[in-house]
């Protein structure tokens, strides 16, 4: 038993170190000249530690605003399909009226179209009314989502429905109902949205790639792509500008693990 | 008079419904059907970039069908598939069982496993594009150190896909793990002691308890696993970066994905949107064909407890 145990330790160290060590020479390197950096054979730590990378990537890069911008994408999108999706799968698990069956179906049909199809459209229809180029761009296609409403479609179904009829014998109307019995008991499913749907407009890099050009509109994701191509082969501003950009999300995620892992959990048994 | 009240209700009722329903439609008609259509028509014509297209038939499909670049890249989202979803399927198994069984510190474990799947896609690929730097990475400085020879692993076309399957593969394991792990933790532990009183043991177990039960779990992760390949564009894209006017290199075009290759197309070089589109609509097509495969096999092998 000790022997298997030294073993798992063994196996789940050297996994650990995979995924770290990319992420600590990232950080070294970050603050190493362009000379050390480029040293044969290879030096692990920085000879002389230095800022100026930090400095010169901060001087010409808002990448503060960039996470203002991610961010205002990612709650804004949040925030959307929640009540537009609440909305209507409330109205698929609840109300009863003619070709139900049929606009639900069409909406989970759209689950299995890629993105990429969408694209080009989307682009023409957003130019056309004059929002390329604008962080509006960067959320506005992502209100409408199809997930949200079938994961919280599945949970109103899962909830008893003896306190809507009471609440109809008493006069209450379905707007009513939904508001104050539904969405209040709608926390488990949003957060498992709101982490997955979040992840994925966090994550997202070819969209507003497209749409924005301004380096001050650009999200983290697409900033940092920019980033990479202004400092072309100065391997320590790269680096730099890779801490900068995973730092706070990472600690982040470290506050939330918990609510992070429950919801990426939920999705797989859902079955 | 009751009947018509009772009309009169059930017409508000089913007013409603499609009120509820009515903001969601709105975005979905615009930013999904209209679209969905818009480019199937766009496919059907020539347009390019600020300028609208004439209508020209089958004509991109047809090209689609000769394109070698397109092919290319199909058969290297088909290997990408091929090379990382069992990779990431028994990686992710192993350490997830790890991760379940009952040792100290299991938590640290965890963080740091899983911590990857929350950081941007494009520093993952920016940091594994400098340790995979030809003279100064350090992966090569370690060969060199045993006496290795520098490999150009994002540049010789022998190598580039699969420097990028396996940064693939390292970013996708975090997230799968989280899965699994909910998965395995699901099956219910009266198995594993009836197996113990048999005498199992603990290999025996895992194959024999701890697989089958495991199986629907492992079935999502493979359909998620599969289509996001088909969807791959990020990694590839950062690490072998193309320029405004140069999207095509031996080393791209040895690595790309169907995906990287409509957006090299459409919004970069060429901008050309007809030919782009086709290709939206045909990875559209491909996506719907490998889902139907898999949901075949399904019943062959997934065990429903």
């Amino acid at each position: 038993m000790k022997r298997k145990n030294w073993m798992i330790y063994l196996a789940l160290s050297i996994a650990v170190a995979v995924m770290v060590v990319p992420f600590i020479w990232m950080l070294l390197t970050s603050f190493k000249t362009f000379e050390d950096s480029t040293r044969i054979p290879l030096q692990i730590l920085p000879e002389k530690w230095v800022l100026t990378n930090y400095q010169e990537i901060l001087a010409v890069f808002p990448v503060a605003q960039w996470f203002m911008n991610s961010l205002l994408s990612v709650v804004i999108s949040i925030v959307g399909q929640v009540f537009l999706g609440s909305l209507a799968a409330y109205a698929f698990a609840r109300i009863k009226f003619p070709g139900k069956e049929a606009l639900f179906l069409l909406c989970l049909s759209i689950m299995m179209i890629p993105e990429q199809i969408f694209i080009i459209p989307r682009y023409n229809t957003l130019s056309a009314m004059g929002l390329t180029n604008t962080r509006t761009a960067l959320w506005i296609v992502r209100l409408f989502s199809v997930f949200a409403v079938f994961l919280m479609r599945q949970f109103i179904l899962s909830v008893p429905n003896e306190l809507d009829e009471a609440a109809m014998v008493d006069g209450a109307g379905h707007f009513r109902i939904y508001a104050t019995i539904i969405l209040p008991v709608l926390k488990a499913p949003v957060i498992s949205l709101a982490i997955l749907s979040g992840l994925t407009t966090w994550k997202d890099m070819m969209w507003p790639l497209i749409v924005i050009r301004d380096r001050d509109k650009m999200p983290v994701v697409s900033g940092l792509s920019t980033l990479a191509d202004y400092f072309a082969n100065r391997f320590p501003h790269q680096m730099a500008g890779g801490v900068l950009c995973s730092v706070p999300v990472i600690i982040f995620f470290f506050i939330l693990q918990k609510h992070f892992v429950a919801g990426i959990a939920s999705q797989g048994i859902k079955e | 008079m009751e009947k018509r009240k009772l009309g009169k209700r059930r017409r508000k009722e089913i007013l409603t419904g499609y009120l509820f329903i009515l903001p969601l439609f709105i975005g979905l008609g615009v930013f999904h059907f209209y679209a969905f259509f818009n480019n199937i028509w766009i496919s059907l014509t020539d347009r390019r970039a600020l300028q609208e297209g004439t209508f020209i038939g089958l004509k991109n499909y047809v090209k689609v069908l000769q394109d070698g670049n397109f092919r290319q890249s199909l058969g290297n989202t088909i290997q990408y598939v091929l090379i990382c979803v069992p990779c990431i399927l028994v990686i992710s198994t192993v350490l997830a069982v790890l991760l379940n069984s009952r040792i100290k510190g299991k938590g640290i474990f965890r963080t740091l496993i899983f911590f990857p799947l929350v950081t941007a896609p494009s520093a993952i690929a920016l940091t594994w594009r400098w340790l995979l730097n030809t003279r100064y990475g350090m992966i090569n400085n370690i060969f060199r150190a045993f006496g290795g020879e520098e490999v150009a692993w994002l540049i010789d076309k022998r190598y580039t896909l699969y420097s990028c399957a396996v940064v693939i593969i390292w970013a996708a394991i975090g997230y799968q793990v989280i899965v699994i792990l909910a998965g395995l933790q699901n099956i219910s532990t009266s198995y594993y002691e009836a197996a113990r009183i048999d005498g199992a043991s603990g290999i025996k177990q895992f194959f024999f308890i701890t697989l089958p039960l495991l199986t629907p779990t492992l079935y999502f992760v493979l359909t998620l696993s599969v289509i996001s390949m088909f969807k791959e564009f990020e990694i590839v894209y950062m690490l072998i970066p193309s320029t405004q006017y140069n999207t095509s290199s031996p080393a791209i075009d040895s690595s790309r994905t169907v995906v990287r290759y409509f957006y090299d197309l459409t919004f970069r070089g060429e901008f050309n949107e007809g030919y782009g589109s086709a290709i939206s609509v045909c990875l559209f097509l491909i996506i719907l064909v490998v889902t139907l495969i898999q949901n075949r096999l399904q019943k062959k092998w997934v065990f429903y407890a």
